[in-house]
C-alpha cells in the first residue's frame, strides 16, 4: 500500500512531466503524509519552484506564491487594512448615528482585510500549494517570523482575534543558500537538495519538455550543458537554461550543433559577459568534447 | 556498540550515531523517522529504507553528504561504527608540530613573556617612511595602543549604525507613517490628528576577521593582534580566524581580558604561525566549515594579508568568489598596499581583486585612521 503511495506520488509528478529521482519522491510523498513544509536546496534553475507548480496542477489545487527579498515584513506576508476603503467608509458613515465602537466593528471586518500570501494559504476551503520562494533573500528576522507561523498555523490579528488554519497548506519553502538558513527552521522542515541532473536525466527531461525537438539534437544539447557546468562559469546555467536552448533550437528547425548555432544562440545559456567571452573562446574544445568536431568542416 | 534486535530501538541507536557525527536529532526528527517508516513499509526494498531516513534525519547537504557513509557503517559494518577517539598517532603528530614551530614564534612568545609585567607593550609595525625592512619597526606605545582602541570603537560605530531597509515607529519627527497614523486615526473619523513616524531601523550587521599570519606577514602580526583584540574587547558581533598553511578559530581566545593572556592563548592555537602561506585552501577550510554558520548578506568580512601565496592560485579565486557572494562586503587590508609604487601583482591578491570591494592599506595606526575615516558601509 505503502509502495503503491510512492508509486502514485511519482505518477503525478510524471504526469506533469517532472522526471523525479527517488529521494524527489520520497521527500514530497513524506512531506505530503506527514504535513511538513519541505525545504528544497540546489543551484539556480534546477527545478526547485517547479516542484510547488507541478504539486499545485496534480493535486488540482491553488498555487499561493510567496516571493521573499530584504525587506520583507510581516504586513507584506500576512495581512494589512485596506486604509483607503476605510476612511471611504467612515465619510460614508458621517450622517449615520453610528458610535465609534459601530464604526470600529463595521471598518475592521473581513471586507477590508486585504489578505497577503500567508494567511490566504491558511484560509483556503481547499489545501493549497504554499512556495516560499527563496527564503534566503529574506532577513533573519522574517525566518523567524515564519517559523512562528509554521509550528502553530494560527495568525493573530487584533482586530479580528486569531485566525486558525482550516486546513495544513502543503508548504514548498526554496533557498539558494544565499545564506545559511537557521537551524530552528530547517529542523521544522523536511529536506530535499536538488543538484543538476545527470545527463541520461537531462535528456529525459528535454524530451518531455520539448518532444518537438530531434532526439539527436537534444542529446548534444545535453551533453554541452554538462561539459560547460564542469567550467569555471560565474553563473552555471541550469536545466531552464537548457530547455530556452531547446526550445530556440526546435524553433529555428536545427537538428544538429554547430559552430555558428552554438555562438548565435549562446547569450540563451550563459547569462554573464564573461562568462560567453570565455566560453566563446574556447568554443571548438567545448565541441569537441560533446562529439560534434565533425560538423566544423 | 550493542547490537539492538527491534527496530525501534535500532532506529534511536542509530539516531545516536547520527548525533555523534554531528547530526541535529531529537526526540522529534526520531518520531518523524518511525512514522515515515511505518508510512512507507520499506522492507521490500533496502533501498526506500535508506531514502526514508534520509528524507527525514538530513537537513543539510554536509548531512546529505555524509548519510550514505554513516548509513553503511550502521548497518551494514555495524562492529566498524564504533564511537571513533582521537589516536595517539594523531596526538603524536601535534606534539611534533607544537616542537617545530618557528623561531619567530618562539620571538613572539618571549615578547609576551617578556613583557608581561611592563606598562608598555612593544608591537612590531612599519613606520609612514618605507616598507620591506626588519630595521623599520617601531615601537607602539600605550598611547599608541589607545589609539588602536579609539579608532576601532570609531569603527564599531560605524558598522553599529548601518541602517536596514526595515522601519520602526519613532516618537521623534522623522518619515511620516501614513498607514499607522491613518490606523490610530480612524476614531476620528479618519481626521488626522495624531501623526506617527517611523525610521529605519539599525541593522544588524556581523564582522568576520580573516588574518594571514604567515611568514611574510610577520612583520605586522603584532599589529593585527592588537586590532583584531580590540575588535572583540568592543564588538560582540566578531568572529575571528587566523591562518598560514590552514585556518584556526580563534574568536574564544581573543576574547580574554588582557591581551597578553589573548596573544599567550592564540599563539597556542597556532602551530603554523609564521609558516608558509595557503591562502586559497584556508579560505577553502573557511567556506566549507564556517561558511554556512557565518556568512550572511549581514557579514562584513575584512580580511588582513599581502595576498602572498604558494598554493593553487585558483583556490583564492574561487573561494573569494564564494565569500564575496554570501557576504555584505568584502574588505580586504594589505600592509604592503601603502606604499606608492605598490600594485596587486602578487597570484593571490590579484585572483582575489575582482571579488574585494575595498582594497585599503593597513600596516599602522595612521593607515588604520584612514580606513576607519574613508570606510563607508
Amino acid at each position: 500500500m505503502a509502495e503503491a503511495g510512492i508509486k502514485h506520488t511519482s505518477n503525478l509528478l510524471a504526469n506533469q512531466g517532472y522526471i523525479a529521482d527517488p529521494n524527489i519522491t520520497m521527500g514530497i510523498f513524506l512531506a505530503q503524509k506527514l504535513q511538513r513544509p519541505l525545504l528544497v536546496e540546489g543551484p539556480p534553475g534546477v527545478g526547485k519552484t517547479e516542484i510547488a507548480k507541478v504539486l499545485a496542477k496534480a493535486n488540482n489545487t491553488e498555487l499561493i506564491r510567496l516571493q521573499c527579498y530584504e525587506g520583507l515584513n510581516a504586513e507584506q506576508a500576512l495581512y494589512e487594512w485596506n486604509y483607503q476603503r476605510q476612511l471611504l467608509a467612515l465619510k460614508m458613515m458621517e450622517s449615520e448615528t453610528l458610535s465609534i465602537q459601530q464604526k470600529e466593528d463595521f471598518i475592521f471586518s473581513k471586507d477590508y482585510l486585504l489578505e497577503r500570501p500567508l494567511l490566504k494559504a491558511i484560509t483556503r476551503e481547499k489545501p493549497p500549494v504554499l512556495l516560499i520562494d527563496e527564503v534566503d533573500r529574506a532577513d533573519e528576522e522574517f525566518e523567524s517570523f515564519l517559523l512562528e507561523i509554521l509550528s502553530d498555523w494560527q495568525i493573530s490579528i487584533p482586530e479580528l482575534g486569531a485566525i486558525k488554519a482550516t486546513h495544513i497548506p502543503q508548504v514548498i519553502i526554496t533557498s539558494n543558500r544565499m545564506r545559511e538558513l537557521s537551524e530552528a527552521l530547517r529542523r521544522r522542515c523536511f529536506y530535499l537538495w536538488i543538484d543538476y541532473p545527470s545527463f541520461e536525466k537531462e535528456v529525459e527531461i528535454v524530451q518531455n519538455k520539448v518532444p518537438e525537438i530531434d532526439k539527436k539534437l537534444g542529446e548534444q544539447i545535453c551533453q554541452f550543458m554538462l561539459n560547460l557546468r564542469q567550467r569555471k562559469l560565474d553563473k552555471v546555467p541550469g536545466v531552464a537554461e537548457t530547455l530556452d536552448w531547446a526550445r530556440a533550437l526546435a524553433a529555428l528547425h536545427i537538428d544538429h550543433l554547430d559552430k555558428k548555432i552554438v555562438e548565435d544562440t549562446l547569450g540563451i545559456v550563459l547569462k554573464d559577459w564573461k562568462d560567453i567571452r570565455e566560453t566563446s573562446l574556447s568554443l571548438s574544445e567545448l565541441l569537441d568534447q560533446v562529439g560534434v568536431t565533425s560538423k566544423l568542416h | 556498540m550493542k547490537r539492538q534486535t527491534n527496530l525501534s530501538a535500532n532506529l534511536i541507536a542509530f539516531c545516536r550515531h547520527l548525533r555523534q557525527h554531528d547530526f541535529t536529532i531529537g526526540p522529534s526528527e526520531e518520531k518523524d523517522a518511525l512514522q515515515a517508516i511505518y508510512l512507507v513499509n520499506p522492507f521490500d526494498t533496502t533501498d526506500n529504507f535508506e531514502l526514508c531516513l534520509q528524507a527525514t534525519l538530513c537537513r543539510t547537504p554536509f548531512q546529505l553528504h555524509q548519510f550514505p557513509k554513516l548509513y553503511q557503517n550502521y548497518w551494514k559494518e555495524l562492529d566498524q561504527a564504533v564511537n571513533s577517539k582521537t589516536t595517539d598517532k594523531e596526538e603524536k603528530a601535534q606534539n611534533t608540530q607544537q616542537s617545530q614551530k618557528q623561531p619567530s614564534l618562539q620571538a613572539l612568545k618571549s615578547w609576551l613573556y617578556g613583557n608581561k609585567n611592563k606598562e608598555t607593550i612593544e608591537t612590531a609595525t612599519y613606520s609612514d617612511g618605507g616598507f620591506g625592512s626588519v630595521t623599520e619597526q617601531v615601537a607602539f606605545s600605550s598611547g599608541e595602543m589607545k589609539e588602536v582602541f579609539q579608532l576601532v570603537q570609531k569603527l564599531v560605530q560605524k558598522i553599529a549604525n548601518r541602517r536596514s531597509r526595515r522601519y520602526k515607529m519613532t516618537k521623534k519627527k522623522a518619515i511620516l507613517d501614513i498607514k499607522k497614523s491613518i490606523r490610530k486615526n480612524i476614531v476620528r473619523n479618519g481626521e488626522i490628528v495624531d501623526i506617527l513616524y517611523k525610521k529605519k531601523k539599525k541593522d544588524n550587521i556581523k564582522v568576520v576577521l580573516l588574518c594571514d599570519v604567515s611568514r611574510s606577514m610577520e612583520l605586522y602580526s603584532r599589529f593585527f593582534i592588537q586590532f583584531m583584540y580590540a575588535f572583540h574587547s568592543l564588538f560582540p558581533k566578531v568572529e575571528t580566524f587566523a591562518f598560514a598553511t590552514a585556518l584556526h578559530h580563534i574568536s574564544k581566545e581573543l576574547n580574554k581580558t588582557s591581551i597578553n593572556k589573548s596573544l599567550e592563548e592564540v599563539i597556542n592555537k597556532i602551530p603554523d604561525w609564521s609558516g608558509g602561506t595557503k591562502i586559497g585552501a584556508s579560505l577553502q577550510q573557511f567556506n566549507e566549515t564556517f561558511g554556512h554558520k557565518y556568512l550572511t548578506s549581514k557579514t562584513l568580512v575584512i580580511v588582513l594579508s599581502d595576498g602572498w601565496d604558494t598554493d593553487e592560485v585558483d583556490l583564492v579565486g574561487e573561494n573569494m568568489k564564494r565569500i564575496h557572494r554570501k557576504a555584505l562586503k568584502v574588505l580586504w587590508l594589505n600592509p604592503l598596499a601603502g606604499s606608492g609604487d605598490w600594485q596587486p601583482e602578487v597570484r593571490g591578491m590579484k585572483a582575489a581583486l575582482p571579488y574585494v570591494d575595498a582594497l585599503l592599506p593597513f600596516h599602522n595606526v595612521d593607515s588604520l585612521r584612514t580606513m576607519v575615516n574613508s570606510m563607508r558601509l
